[in-house]
């Protein structure tokens, strides 16, 4: 079901999935291009959590995906405040699922159980995208680096790979760690050497050049929620 | 054969780098394997665009613990599969 809610003014989408009554798992996407790659990925996932019968959210952050807002009125701060604005008509929520930048929002709703799918620090998001305006600069025969675009992106904002980042985004984001929490699951892929509480069958598609759907990865990441939140 | 040297650590570091093009290209385990340092990268692989390239390079950072300078970063660097295992295996021993 396509919900919405109400924040600064706007309407913003949010699909629900699952029963209708009970508290919600809040799914938050990865940030900027790679939540585009995961798309049908998170979908699939809150079908698949639909099955298990568990209700799930997956809100569009304002500036994101169907979101009318401008993405340059955006900053981590803004997208924590539309969480909370989310989850008040549409949840209670009772548990937090996050892939990559996603866990950069996860504290917005307070100390919940989190579930987080290989946490990115929002400085490395950062690099990658400033890697590619310095990438597009050198072709057009302008010599760039991180350093002079950071400072110039500090003060003026910045578009980088199509994203129009506001001097307020760059600075929340380029300081942006995965939060401490109470009750983290840590969630890692089978080959991915750091420590991990839970393993998924899967690779990282938002990292794929050309973007593809795993849908055993949607029913492992599932059935991993599913276990956790009924403890 | 393959004429990269496979002594330890070497190698880690050149399952890495494999790994993160697999991951990167969508390619299956068999299709990694089978690049040897002629392999062509950039040119011969139209999906490895500058975004792909900006994702590559981080996630290099990432998985080995190492730092990419912008000014390292070059055409050359990514012509074939032995010129960018020999930039790793020279950043992980710096």
């Amino acid at each position: 079901m396509i919900a919405r809610y109400r924040f600064d003014g706007n309407d913003e989408l949010c699909l629900r999935h699952g029963p209708d009554d009970g508290p919600a798992l809040l799914i938050l996407p990865p940030l900027f291009d790679e939540a585009n790659r995961v798309r049908h990925l998170m979908v699939e996932t809150a079908r698949a959590l639909a099955g298990h019968g568990i209700a799930s959210l997956l809100p569009d952050l304002p500036g994101c995906n169907e979101s009318l807002v401008p993405l340059d009125r955006a900053s981590i701060s803004l997208w924590q405040a539309a969480l909370i604005a989310c989850a008040e008509p549409l949840g209670p929520v009772s548990h937090v699922a996050s892939i990559r930048g996603g866990a950069l929002l996860d504290g917005a709703l307070g100390d919940l159980p989190r579930w987080r799918l290989a946490p990115v620090k929002g400085g490395q998001l950062l690099r990658t995208m400033l890697r590619t305006k310095i990438a597009s600069d050198r072709e057009a025969g302008i010599a760039s680096s991180s350093e002079a675009l950071m400072e110039s992106a500090r003060t003026q904002g910045i578009e980088l790979a199509g994203n129009h980042l506001s001097p307020c985004m760059i600075r929340e984001l380029d300081a942006a760690t995965p939060s401490d929490g109470s009750a983290v699951r840590l969630a890692r892929f089978a080959d991915d050497p750091l420590e991990a509480d839970a393993r998924i069958a899967g690779a990282p598609l938002w990292l794929r050049a050309e973007p593809a759907h795993d849908a055993a990865m949607a029913q492992s990441i599932a059935a991993d929620l599913a276990a956790w939140m009924r403890g | 054969m393959s004429e990269i040297e496979t002594s330890g650590a070497s190698d880690a570091i050149e399952t890495v780098v494999r790994q993160v093009l697999r991951d990167i290209l969508g390619l299956s385990e068999a299709q990694v394997a089978g690049f040897d340092r002629d392999t062509e990268l950039f040119g011969a692989l139209p999906e490895l665009d500058s975004m792909a390239v900006a994702g590559l390079l981080t996630e290099m950072e990432d998985r080995l613990g190492i730092l990419i300078e912008d000014d390292e970063v070059d055409g050359e660097l990514f012509e074939n599969f032995g010129n960018l295992v020999d930039f790793a295996r020279a950043k992980a021993a710096a």
